[in-house]
């Protein structure tokens, strides 16, 4: 997607052939950011169904971000997935949703799975991520399952880039193996 | 860049793409419509105030939709006319048997008497027509009842089917009247309201229960529909 000249991002809510540019530009990715938090393929189909119907709704809104409509998306993305997980019945969500799963066939589903499977370790990080308090755990989220920059992360998130950095740090911090207490000798059963 | 320049998806993406147009498409209808009832409002402001057969077309909408709102629309007696409103963008209709008023805060409000408003297929088409150039989307029929390819048909209490209280509550009003609002901004994307109204001779079977049958269905695919009328669990009618 980088690199690329972006169609304007506030005009894709009104404007038919600038919601398809900005679609085709960026669907893949966000079948993969949501591929990498969900592993059943109808709710992928689902969640970027409403990931594009958010970023609809949003799109008059977009003032700028740094990283372009990218970082601006991946808010917006990540705000969807963490809806869902809110959510505690999802049978009453289903009926606000555009359904996208209506939309797959026996072929969708087949590569669906496909990236799912490629993506199981990502998500078991993912999982590992959800003890973290939610400002440090976006971040990590970000930059280790997702591949942003920490630049990029802040700017999806709409925070500091030093503030990004910090939580970023005490993340791993939280992350890394406790260290091992020395047992005294006197302790020692052999 | 333009579009050429992007592989089209496939499969499941690329029918995706085919209903987000669709949402985008009418969210641009929707932003040029308030400049477009603007034009017509004043337009309609500038006929004669009495026109003959005219019951009450309290905005641009109707007049630029074509109805007519006379004789020939109902039987029934007229209702007292109402001062047109000026307001582009909103509607507010006075017919014999039901009044449309769309509120600030985007709901449409509809009220009527159900029983009247049943027996005269015009109405139903108005009514309809109305709700649309409203904002809600809708789907109204008179003793047929459709529903979409994946809809297990299941039904509520009433007649409702799922997801129908977000975009439609009812209650009774005074004189036997109902009153129902109608919220666009709840309607999920790609779908719509349908409602479909038992004909006297259905009603006949059901004594009412229901009067009528709403469901989401999802727009831009065939419905499956039938004439059989539905019958309620508990509803107490005979076949």
């Amino acid at each position: 997607m980088s690199g690329r000249a972006e169609p304007p991002v506030r005009s894709i809510g009104t404007d038919p052939a600038a919601f398809t540019e900005f679609y085709r530009a960026h669907v893949d990715e966000v079948t993969r950011f949501v591929t990498r938090r969900v592993a059943d393929p109808q709710l992928v189909a689902d969640l970027t169904a409403e990931v594009f119907l958010a970023v609809i709704e949003a799109a008059a809104r977009y003032r700028g971000s740094f990283g372009g409509p990218r970082t601006w998306l991946y808010g917006i993305a990540r705000n969807v997935i963490a809806a869902e997980f809110r959510r505690s019945a999802r049978e009453q969500h289903a009926e606000t949703l555009m359904a996208g799963r209506r939309l797959l066939d026996a072929d969708d589903i087949d590569r669906l799975m496909e990236q799912i499977d490629a993506f199981r370790q990502v998500r078991e990080l993912h999982k590992m991520l959800q003890a973290l308090p939610e400002g440090e755990r976006a971040v990590l989220e970000l930059v280790s399952v997702d591949g942003l920059t920490v630049a990029e992360a802040a700017a999806a998130l709409n925070i500091r880039q030093v503030t990004a950095r910090v939580r970023l740090h005490r993340a791993r911090q939280a992350l890394l193996p406790a260290p091992v207490q020395p047992v005294p000798e006197e302790e020692v059963v052999s | 860049m333009n579009v050429s320049e992007l592989r089209p998806p496939c499969g499941f993406e690329d029918r995706l793409e085919a209903e987000l147009v669709k949402v985008v498409t009418a969210r641009a209808a929707r932003a040029a419509r308030p400049q477009r009832l603007k034009r017509r409002a004043a337009a309609a402001m500038r006929r004669p105030a009495a026109r003959a057969g005219v019951l009450a077309v309290g905005t641009a909408v109707a007049a630029a939709a074509g109805f007519a709102f006379g004789p020939s629309l109902s039987h029934r007696p007229a209702a007292p006319q109402t001062a047109p409103s000026s307001a582009g963008g909103l509607v507010h209709i006075r017919t014999a048997a039901f009044t449309v008023d769309t509120y600030p805060d985007g709901t449409v409000h509809v009220t009527w008497d159900k029983s009247q408003y049943i027996q005269d297929r015009q109405d139903i088409a108005v009514l309809q027509q109305a709700l649309r150039e409203a904002g809600f989307p809708v789907l109204i029929k008179e003793g047929v009842f459709c529903q979409g390819p994946h809809d297990n048909g299941h039904l509520g209490q009433g007649g409702v089917g799922p997801g129908v209280g977000q975009v439609m509550t009812g209650e009774n009003g005074p004189d036997g009247t109902v009153v129902f609002t109608f919220t666009p901004s709840a309607m999920p994307a790609g779908e719509e309201l349908f409602i479909g109204y038992l004909s006297p001779s259905q009603l006949a079977v059901t004594h009412g229960q229901p009067g009528s049958v709403e469901r989401l269905v999802p727009t831009g695919v065939p419905l499956t529909c039938t004439t059989q009328a539905p019958l309620l669990p508990h509803s107490g009618a005979e076949r």
